[in-house]
């Protein structure tokens, strides 16, 4: 108080003032009220008596006198500003209207404490509300010696800065974070005052002040981080040990240790309950049975999970029909794997039903990344590998091949001559080419470049980056693989943090021109004696039309080439307390265009050499708007969480393939004008829309008890009018039995059960499905176009259901150190829709209708993670997966008398087969199968009788990390369980015929009595036929389980103090592998991709840094 | 005013909600797709229902020569220098239930049937088209029909009689017997013919007229052994001598329009005039996409000085063999297409009223039309003079006549009953190899499907 009466009175000046601020107050009607439950304060009634003092001092005797404190920026609210007030026992408010109205500040009063905030008004705003929170600002307690503590903040273990760290003063709402060089800076007004160091995936460090001003401190990574892993539906996000549904989720982290071009193969291994199956190694392979908890649909494309990116539902089925390689590009290739901050795979009934009829068959959210700091960061990754294929097999040598066939002319009693026998009669008997060699046994080369830049301010922050991808294929010739990426993210936050605004940004190309064919079969078959492949002037050699020359498919050319534009907006306002409207808005757009010609120069003598082009452009354009009510309420020890909002989505999908034809020369094959004739194969265009409306509600006491429930009503264009709208639903409960009093005697340091129910949809069918319609022909009968039905049309099918159901138990052990999350489900899958197949007597191959059939998925599924080491130098951590699955068609009316009959049994999987049994090679030489039925023949659908289930029967994997100092190694195996046809899958020419063979078949039947596998050579005739059956039989399949060392990567990170003095956060350096061991009883190229390019057997190196 | 300023939020906050709910049931209701039309647009309008019927000719531009081909590798027309298994079962004897070639012929003509009876339904009671029209396209389809089942009763025997577009009855349709398909085909040729006029539409013989109607009834009358019935309808054409007059130039026979032709099909692919001319014409002097050739048992059976041979018979050499194969069509490719695939022609109806005559005991009248056939090609007069050597003779003739053509020889090797004589040396052969098999698929997705004998 003393202080005051010392300064400087300029009485003139400040009544001047005094006055002119009271018309301005006037003017504005300067006042500030608060209302409601805050107004008690407000009645507290003060006495106080200053003229021209300075503010500082009048709101400190305030403090003392009401028992409030206050919060305010310094710099926005001026202490030093001279003020006179007079009050004898007047209430608060009106102090507050006389002072605060003339200096034009807002305040605002805080709930629970007696705090208010004080804001300076912006020039012209109106007052006469209660003002803003706002958290955002640098609260100070006004006349408290205020003590400015700064320091740094590093990561224990590898003694890096830690960015991003949060900082609170124990108790108070005063906070701030890290910057890049983990240096902060905060006030405390208090020695007694504890500092709180939080960040996500440490352990969260209190130091008290206790006088000192510098406070550097460190944090030590949080093995149990699992529980701090918060996870997200899409629409709410929840801590995952609050969850109450089965979410799992990959990180960056583990995404980027893998050299692989699509970041749906990074998860191969790491996801309990996803199956995925690589179709072959191939760049930019494609998947099969890509699968959340199995098949729930009888339809093979309807099995897909829903893909979200950033909100936008992302299309998984291919775009074209043209492929390469054999497989199909997939638009999921689009992603560059160095983009994605997280990938979500929901699981069960509570987490997908928020989804309704799209949620059926899981959904993978992947979320891009988005900036985290202010400060600015430059990352920089790069790396190059290459690879061959995994694995080879021995063939038949040029002297072999030639007594196979010698001995089948023989044994046929047939002679060879040009027509039946080229390869004896024509072809060098000397010749020999290693065709695996020769066709698949190039090198291809993998080089990834990514950059990006992030940061901003502290409400607004940007993220640009750009990637590159090159992959080349092993086939010879030079057959690239391009992926450009550019990614641009903005996100910000209005001043009084009510409005938020989130905006991000891909554009990607992709660019394959992969050979149209993948050259395995040919490299595993072509007989080792064919002719060179091509001739002294360098054209093709057909050696006069007797072999089917490879490189003639190598001179086709193709070229794909994938364009998408993904753009995400999300708005975010609080309108009040709790109550938030949001609204998430996207759009996706897909280009494929594809160009495929074929050169007059790579046909055959014996074809027709029309030089060929082939376009197909097609596109699929999505938009998505999707507003939103949120509330959130915390009462005491209840907590709430509601949810209401709606989804308009439309889809349009475009389509266009043209073939010209009649090129008089290769060198114009890429100029449609340059054709003869030009045809339109197909011109298609769909529209899909779609719209829902859902709710959630959420509710936790105590956080103990949760309660989730979640329904959607929805609507699809896909079904007849009267079918269009359904509802779906569930309900998830969860307990934490850990925090309950009686379970603290247990050593449990976390425990939970929890439990879902629900009903979700499935509308994975084709759009106009319901209609019977004519479309026009591409071409002229006369001069009429003709018109013909494309379907037969049924408006009466409705949407698939799938029930699930699941229970969970999530346990930790020893501080969480040893964390195991198992789970049961059922899911029953019904109303299946499914393209009936019809009889061709129909005039229709099938039609799109409803069956009573019922699909049961259940399983088992564990996670468990664990830290066996966790000292300072060295680290060990573990995880890992396991899934038990069952797949049962536990329901199928009259499935005797369908088209199902010889695919499913009741009782059994969908991935049964069923096939013929084999007896043994008779007397003649010849495999002979049962004939089950006794009809004197063995024929289908009779004698197949035989029961060969595909299933996975268990699959996971194993992810080991292990660090020491700056080194830090992880290695994935992924295993399964399985069987699977063997190499008689591929070889489909009898032994003894035009084809290469194993080495296996050299054990033939040649003398009657000989107990073989393999039957006697044939050319033809009844052996042969005996062939084809016999790879229909039982006897073909064998085990298929493997465990393979998917990836592993050993990273160095240079110590700080170096990377430092090079002014870098991080420098490091890394060596991966991709598919480098796999140990299988599979005797064929490999258990996974089997006839297909085996897996490509990767290493790389590559370096990152961090500035 | 504290509390309105709450309000307003509050109101715009379930402004927001109502926004939410509004419009979703309407939003769902996409418009008609854009590039397809409903049966109710093509039915209403000339143009886009004589698309639809055009669209039935061009389900069954394969047909024909489907058949010619598969046949002539079952019979003794054609050996394959192919490997691929399907082709080769026809050859060996030893068709699969899923042969794809054998699936396609079956699916073709069940398409065009099923199209058929869409057309057929929506005529009915139509009023928005020109009675004149109606009439007109009503012939067409039902010919085409009645052309359809021709070939399935021919081929399988026993075929299920679809005569409507509902699916759930076609997909659970038995197996009629060979007389009521051939009394549903004669009843759709007789109404046809009561539709059809005599003039061609458009000139070009590309759309069924009456005559057409005639030609593929006397075929069938033969085929039923209505001898008296099959002479006359032949006789409609044989005599209408203003439209039909047997070329002389054999070179002609399949030519556009020519006077021969009583049916063609337009070869709507653009360039290709036949699927018989990219089939069997070998390219560059080896071997075609059929990868056939002719049996030397066929050329064996040409008359010394016939000149078909040197006419319809091409020669390719390979290596150091000699391949004959048919050249009836002699173009693959061309702009404007100067061959059209010919599905009905005079010189057949000759054959057919020489045969119904002479099982009538006409020897001279059966005489004289066999005879303006052989004169054609070159050759003397028959020396045939009972109804014995005359039905013999007259076999002989339609072997080489028709030869890889429509499948006549498989079929008159059926109806004749001479299969078993004639192709008893083939490896492989069984009496049940006559009926092809019944497709697996209808087999699996039929339930009151039952497979031909010997498969």
């Amino acid at each position: 108080m003393e202080k005051i009466f010392t300064r400087k009175v300029d009485c003139e000046k400040n009544l001047r003032r005094w006055l002119l601020q009271g018309v301005i107050a006037m003017m504005f009607c300067g006042v500030a009220v608060a209302h409601g439950k805050y107004a008690q304060v407000l009645e507290k009634k003060v006495t106080l008596k200053f003229v021209d003092a300075p503010l500082e001092v009048v709101l400190h005797a305030i403090e003392q006198q009401a028992g409030i404190r206050f919060f305010y920026s310094r710099d926005r609210v001026d202490l030093d500003e001279q003020v006179s007030v007079q009050a004898e026992d007047k209430l608060l408010k009106d102090v507050f209207r006389e002072l605060f109205g003339s200096l034009r500040i807002r305040y605002f009063i805080h709930d629970k404490e007696s705090t208010v905030t004080l804001k300076r008004q912006k020039q012209g705003e109106e007052t006469g509300q209660g003002v803003p929170e706002d958290r955002n600002i640098q609260l100070a307690p006004a006349a408290v010696r205020v003590t400015a503590i700064s320091g740094v903040v590093t990561d224990a273990q590898s003694l890096q800065p830690l960015a991003g760290v949060n900082v609170v003063v124990k108790g108070t709402l005063r906070g701030t974070s890290t910057d890049a060089d983990g240096k902060y800076t905060i006030e405390v007004d208090d020695d007694k005052d504890i500092l709180v160091f939080s960040f996500i995936g440490f352990k969260t460090v209190e130091v008290p002040v206790g006088g000192r001003t510098i406070i550097d401190t460190s944090l030590e990574e949080d093995i149990s981080r699992l529980s701090e892993v918060t996870v997200s539906t899409g629409y709410w996000e929840v801590d995952k040990k609050y969850s109450t549904g089965n979410i799992s989720k990959v990180t960056s982290k583990e995404i980027e240790n893998q050299p692989v071009n699509n970041p749906i193969l990074a998860l191969q291994g790491r996801v309990a309950g996803l199956n995925i199956e690589q179709v072959s190694g191939v760049p930019g392979g494609s998947f099969r049975n890509l699968q959340i908890r199995g098949q729930n649909s009888l339809r093979a494309d309807g099995n897909d999970p829903l893909f979200v990116i950033d909100g936008v539902p992302f299309p998984s089925q291919n775009l074209s029909d043209r492929s390469a390689g054999d497989i199909y590009p997939t638009p999921l290739n689009i992603l560059n794997p160095a983009d994605i901050e997280s990938i979500e795979i929901l699981k069960d009934a509570d987490a997908t039903a928020i989804y309704g009829s799209l949620g059926a068959n899981g959904v993978v959210l992947i979320t891009t990344k988005q900036a985290k700091q202010k400060e600015t960061v430059v990352d920089f990754n790069f790396y190059r590998g290459a690879g061959r294929v995994s694995n080879r097999i021995d063939l038949l040598s040029t002297q072999q091949y030639l007594e196979m066939r010698n001995e089948a002319f023989a044994n046929d009693q047939v002679n060879p001559d040009m027509n039946n026998a080229p390869d004896l009669v024509r072809w060098d008997p000397t010749r020999y080419t290693d065709w695996q060699k020769e066709l698949i046994g190039g090198t291809a080369q993998i080089t990834n470049l990514h950059l990006s830049l992030s940061g901003g301010s502290a409400r607004t922050r940007l993220l640009a980056s750009g990637g590159f991808f090159k992959e080349t294929a092993v086939f010879p010739g030079y057959f690239p693989y391009l992926k450009g990426s550019m990614n641009l993210g903005a996100s910000h936050k209005s001043q009084n943090e009510k409005l938020e605004l989130s905006f991000k940004s891909n554009v990607t190309l992709e660019n394959s021109s992969l050979p149209i064919s993948d050259l395995t079969k040919d490299a595993l078959t072509l007989p080792p004696n064919a002719p060179a492949a091509f001739n002294e002037d360098g054209s093709l050699n057909w050696e006069g039309g007797t072999w089917n020359n490879p490189y003639a498919s190598l001179m086709k050319d193709y070229e794909s080439k994938n364009k998408n534009f993904l753009a995400n907006l999300n708005l975010n306002y609080e309108i009040l307390p709790g109550l938030t409207v949001k609204t998430n808005a996207g759009l996706n757009f897909l280009q494929n265009d594809i160009r495929e010609s074929t050169p007059i120069a790579s046909y055959s003598p014996v074809s027709v050499p029309l030089g060929e082009s082939r376009l197909s452009d097609n596109s699929v354009e999505t938009w998505i708007i999707e507003p939103q009510i949120n509330y959130q309420k915390v009462v005491g020890k209840a907590s709430l969480d509601l949810l209401v909002g709606s989804t308009f989505r439309e889809t349009v999908t475009k389509g266009i393939l043209i073939k010209a034809t009649g090129f008089a020369n290769d060198v114009q094959l890429n100029n449609l004008l340059a054709a003869q004739n030009i045809d339109f194969v197909w011109d298609k265009y769909s529209e899909y829309r779609y719209s829902a409306g859902y709710a959630r509600v959420g509710f936790n006491w105590d956080e103990k008890y949760f309660v989730n429930l979640s329904g959607r009503r929805d609507g699809s264009s896909r079904f007849g009018p009267e079918n269009r709208l359904a509802n779906f639903g569930a309900a998830g409960i969860s307990w934490i039995f850990s925090k309950e009093k009686f379970f603290s005697l247990v050593p449990l340091s976390f425990g939970k059960l929890r439990a879902s129910y629900g009903t979700i949809g499935n509308d994975q069918i084709g759009d106009y499905e319901y209609l019977s319609t004519y479309r026009t022909e591409p071409a002229s009968y006369q001069n009429s176009s003709p018109l013909t039905l494309i379907r037969p049309g049924n408006p009466a099918y409705q949407w698939e259901r799938v029930n699930k159901f699941e229970v969970g138990l999530e346990l930790g052990f020893i501080n969480d150190r040893v964390k195991v999350n198992a789970s049961y489900y059922r899911n029953r899958s019904s109303n299946q829709l499914i393209q009936y197949p019809l009889p061709g007597a129909t005039g229709f191959s099938s039609i799109t209708a409803n069956l009573d059939a019922i699909v049961e998925n259940r399983g088992f599924e564990a996670e468990v993670s664990s830290s066996n080491v966790d000292s300072r130098d060295f680290k060990w951590t573990t995880s890992f997966n396991l899934t038990i699955p069952r797949n049962e068609l536990i329901q199928f009316p009259n499935l005797e008398g369908s088209p199902y009959a010889t695919a499913y049994r009741i009782g059994e999987p969908l991935y049964i087969e069923l096939l013929y049994q084999y007896l043994r090679i008779n007397d003649e030489g010849m495999y002979t199968l049962a004939d089950l039925n006794g009809d004197g023949i063995v024929s289908m659908p009779n004698d197949n009788q035989i029961l060969v289930d595909k299933s996975r029967r268990y699959y996971g994997g194993m992810v080991n990390t292990l660090r020491y100092k700056g080194f830090s190694l992880e290695f994935l195996f992924q295993f399964l369980s399985q069987i699977n046809r063997d190499y008689r899958d591929v070889f489909t020419e009898a032994p003894g015929r035009r084809s290469n063979q194993p080495t296996e078949v050299l054990n033939r039947w040649r003398n009657p009595g000989e107990i073989t596998e393999v039957q006697k050579f044939t050319t033809g005739g009844a052996a042969y036929y005996a062939y084809d059956q016999y790879r229909l039989s039982d006897v073909i399949f064998t085990d298929a389980s493997f465990i393979r060392l998917k990836n592993i990567s050993l990273t160095y990170q240079f110590p700080t103090a170096l990377v430092n003095k090079m002014s870098m956060q991080n420098f490091s350096i890394y060596v991966q592998g991709q598919n480098l061991l796999t140990f299988t009883k599979y005797e064929f190229l490999d258990p996974e991709t089997r006839g297909s390019l085996p897996p490509i057997k990767m290493m790389t190196i590559g370096m990152n840094l961090t500035f | 005013m504290e509390i309105s300023i709450k309000n307003i939020r509050l109101t715009a906050a379930l402004l927001f909600l109502a926004f939410i709910y509004q419009g979703c049931e309407e939003f769902v209701n996409v418009d008609a797709p854009a590039k397809e039309l409903s049966p109710e647009i093509v039915f209403s309008n000339e143009g886009t229902a004589t698309g639809a019927v055009v669209g039935l000719y061009t389900w069954l531009a394969n047909l024909g020569y489907d058949a010619s081909f598969q046949t002539g590798l079952s019979s003794d027309e054609l050996l394959s220098v192919s490997t691929y298994a399907d082709q080769l079962q026809f050859f060996e004897n030893q068709l699969l239930a899923n042969n794809s070639f054998v699936t396609r012929t079956w699916n073709d003509a069940y398409r065009a049937i099923n199209h058929a009876n869409v057309i057929l339904e929506n005529l009915e009671n139509n009023s928005a088209l020109d009675p004149d029209v109606k009439s007109q396209l009503l012939g067409e389809t039902r010919f085409l029909r009645a052309y359809s089942y021709f070939y399935l009763v021919n081929l399988f025997g026993d075929v299920p009689i679809v005569t409507t577009s509902n699916y759930r009855i076609s997909s659970i349709e038995p197996r009629g017997t060979v007389e009521e398909v051939y009394s549903l085909i004669l009843d759709d040729l007789q109404v046809s013919k009561e539709y059809l006029t005599d003039e061609y539409l458009n000139v070009e013989r590309v759309r069924v007229n009456r005559a057409a109607a005639s030609a593929l009834l006397a075929r069938v009358y033969l085929y039923l052994e209505k001898w008296e019935l099959a002479e006359a309808e032949a006789s409609v054409l044989i005599n209408n001598t203003s439209l039909y007059q047997l070329n002389t130039d054999l070179n002609k026979i399949v030519l556009a329009n020519n006077t021969e032709a009583i049916l063609q099909f337009f070869p709507f692919n653009p360039y290709v005039n036949s699927p018989d001319g990219v089939n069997f014409i070998p390219l560059f002097g080896t071997f075609t996409l059929s990868g056939t050739y002719l049996d030397d048992k066929l050329l064996n059976a040409f008359e010394e000085g016939d000149q078909r041979l040197a006419s319809w018979v091409g020669t390719v050499s390979e290596g150091d063999q000699t391949y004959n194969y048919a050249f009836k069509y002699k173009i693959i490719s061309s702009e404007p297409q100067t061959e059209y695939p010919t599905v009905l022609r005079l010189g057949e109806q000759y054959l057919i009223r020489s045969e119904a005559r002479a099982r009538q005991l006409n020897i001279s009248g059966s005489q004289e039309d066999l005879n303006i056939i052989r004169t054609r090609a070159g050759l003397p007069a028959t020396t045939a003079d009972d109804a014995e050597e005359l039905l013999l003779a007259i076999e002989q003739e339609r072997r080489i006549e028709l030869f890889v053509e429509g499948g006549h020889r498989w079929f008159d090797l059926k109806r004749m009953k001479r299969a078993e004589q004639v192709l008893a040396d083939k490896p492989g052969w069984q009496s049940t190899d006559l009926l092809f098999p019944i497709p697996q698929k209808d087999l699996l997705n039929n339930p009151n499907m039952i497979q031909n004998p010997g498969y």
